[in-house]
């Protein structure tokens, strides 16, 4: 069982850095809105996951993307940072939904609501890292939180529909 | 000291946690220092034949501009080579006319003659090799292109990049196969160039894509919107003359000291596709003589 949900992540994480790759990294919108769909990856991790395991993946992750943007550090360091809050997020949110019977997260376990302000604040904590880091002078800081601001949106509305377009199958599989 | 590692182990996900970030700032802040570091950068052999595969597959649905692009420069490379074969014509008059002069000296004279080692080494300095752009970014504040050529193809780290247009950049990394070129639109690249004859130093400032800025350019001087803007040959890396745009908008602030010039920039850097890679022959030589020059 275990092994199994081991495969089945690795297999999540190449598929969804491969998508982010080939398709999601070229969508930008008005120059402004960029669309860094591989988050989800480290957002569906199940709740359970040990925390210090949790960090190396995220920065593993941060810097396998990082090679494709020729960005070292920049997004595992915002990786890293989502991976260390996130515990407390799902612990801070989970009055609205308690995780006794499954550590799974999905927008079809959780609920749209729930799954729509989780994904959101760490969408939006991890954009901020990176577009802030990214800026090299103060001038255009409100540029940067502005591209934050929207491409958390676009990704945010990306990751919603894949969790939709994917998880269709795996509900039926169930 | 029991007591301390009790703590530590409480504390652990916060310490991996600090640690991890101070990594990731390290190898933000010493970047020029790891970009050489071809494994963690798009010139790795994994990410390039990634970058080569998407390449091949996206030039089915760009082949028609692609190919208007290539038409357009051929038929301004042909224009450039009458011209120059006009200029060369005229110029082998001018040295036969020289040569019969010469041959009316003393022969004894001519041979010591110290002007006749220059007129002996007439052989290219520069040797250009054709690369296909598999990856190019023009969004960032930081962009890079990678290129399908490395090592093998005798590509280094410190050559030009050049296209048809105009100047594109610097390799900063390359494996055997892949290269990695920081960009003019990169907010740490510097081009040494010349406008009217007087040096100066281009640099970009985010995010727009089609123009540059000028610096270091006194305010004596008299600079026209739409004079030409070239690299000025005084560094290794790129031949003397290479367009790099022209002069968009020059103001003069009271204050100042320096005229504050907006270039727009003659190279498309949405649309490349095929770029040169500049090899300086004797480059080492040079950098060496530099070296001991600047030592002393």
């Amino acid at each position: 069982m275990e092994n199994k949900r081991i495969g089945a992540q690795i297999i999540n994480f190449f598929l969804y850095i491969f998508v982010h790759i080939l398709f999601t990294k070229e969508l930008v919108l008005y120059n402004t809105a960029f669309c860094y769909c591989y988050v989800a990856f480290l957002l569906l991790l199940p709740s359970n996951i040990p925390r210090t395991l949790a960090l190396f993946i995220g920065f593993t992750t941060g810097l396998f993307i990082d090679m494709f943007y020729d960005s070292i550090g920049m997004n595992a360091a915002a990786c890293v940072a989502i991976t260390y809050i996130r515990p407390y997020l799902i612990k801070a949110l989970s009055g609205k939904y308690s995780f006794e019977n499954s550590n799974v997260i999905s927008i079809h376990s959780t609920g749209f609501q729930w799954f729509f302000v989780y994904a959101g604040t760490l969408l939006l904590v991890h954009h901020s890292i990176l577009f802030l880091i990214d800026t090299a002078s103060s001038q255009f800081i409100f540029y940067s939180l502005n591209k934050a601001f929207f491409s958390s949106l676009f990704s945010l509305a990306t990751i919603i529909l894949l969790q939709y377009l994917v998880g269709a199958n795996t509900q039926r599989s169930r | 000291m029991r007591k301390l590692f009790l703590l530590l182990y409480q504390i652990k996900t916060f310490l991996i946690f600090v640690i991890l970030e101070l990594i990731c700032l390290l190898l933000i802040v010493r970047y020029n220092k790891y970009q050489n570091v071809a494994f963690l950068n798009s010139s790795n052999q994994l990410v390039g034949t990634i970058f080569k595969i998407t390449a091949n597959i996206e030039d089915y649905f760009i082949l028609k501009s692609k190919n208007e692009k290539i038409t357009i420069d051929y038929t301004s490379l042909q224009m450039q080579l009458d011209s120059l074969k006009q200029v060369n014509s005229e110029l082998v008059k001018y040295q036969s006319n020289l040569q019969h002069q010469l041959s009316t000296f003393d022969t004894t004279l001519k041979s010591k003659h110290p002007l006749n080692q220059f007129l002996v080494d007439t052989s290219l300095n520069f040797e250009y090799i054709p690369t296909k752009v598999i990856n190019n970014s023009v969004l960032h504040e930081r962009n890079f292109i990678t290129l399908d050529k490395g090592s093998d193809a005798g590509i280094d780290v410190d050559m030009g990049v050049i296209c048809a247009d105009g100047v594109v950049g610097k390799v900063v990394s390359v494996s055997r196969d892949y290269a990695t070129v920081m960009s003019l639109l990169n907010t740490r690249s510097t081009i040494s160039s010349k406008v009217v004859g007087e040096l100066g130093t281009t640099k970009w400032i985010p995010y727009n894509h089609t123009k540059a800025k000028l610096i270091d350019i006194e305010r004596h001087l008299k600079i026209k919107p739409n004079a030409p803007i070239t690299t000025s040959g005084y560094n290794s890396i790129y031949p003397e003359g290479v367009m790099i745009g022209t002069v968009y908008k020059a103001e003069l602030l009271k204050e100042e000291s320096h005229y504050n010039i907006d270039i727009q920039l003659s190279t498309n850097f949405k649309s490349l596709y095929y770029v040169y890679v500049v090899k300086k022959f004797k480059k080492e030589e040079q950098l060496k003589l530099e070296a001991k020059s600047y030592g002393e």
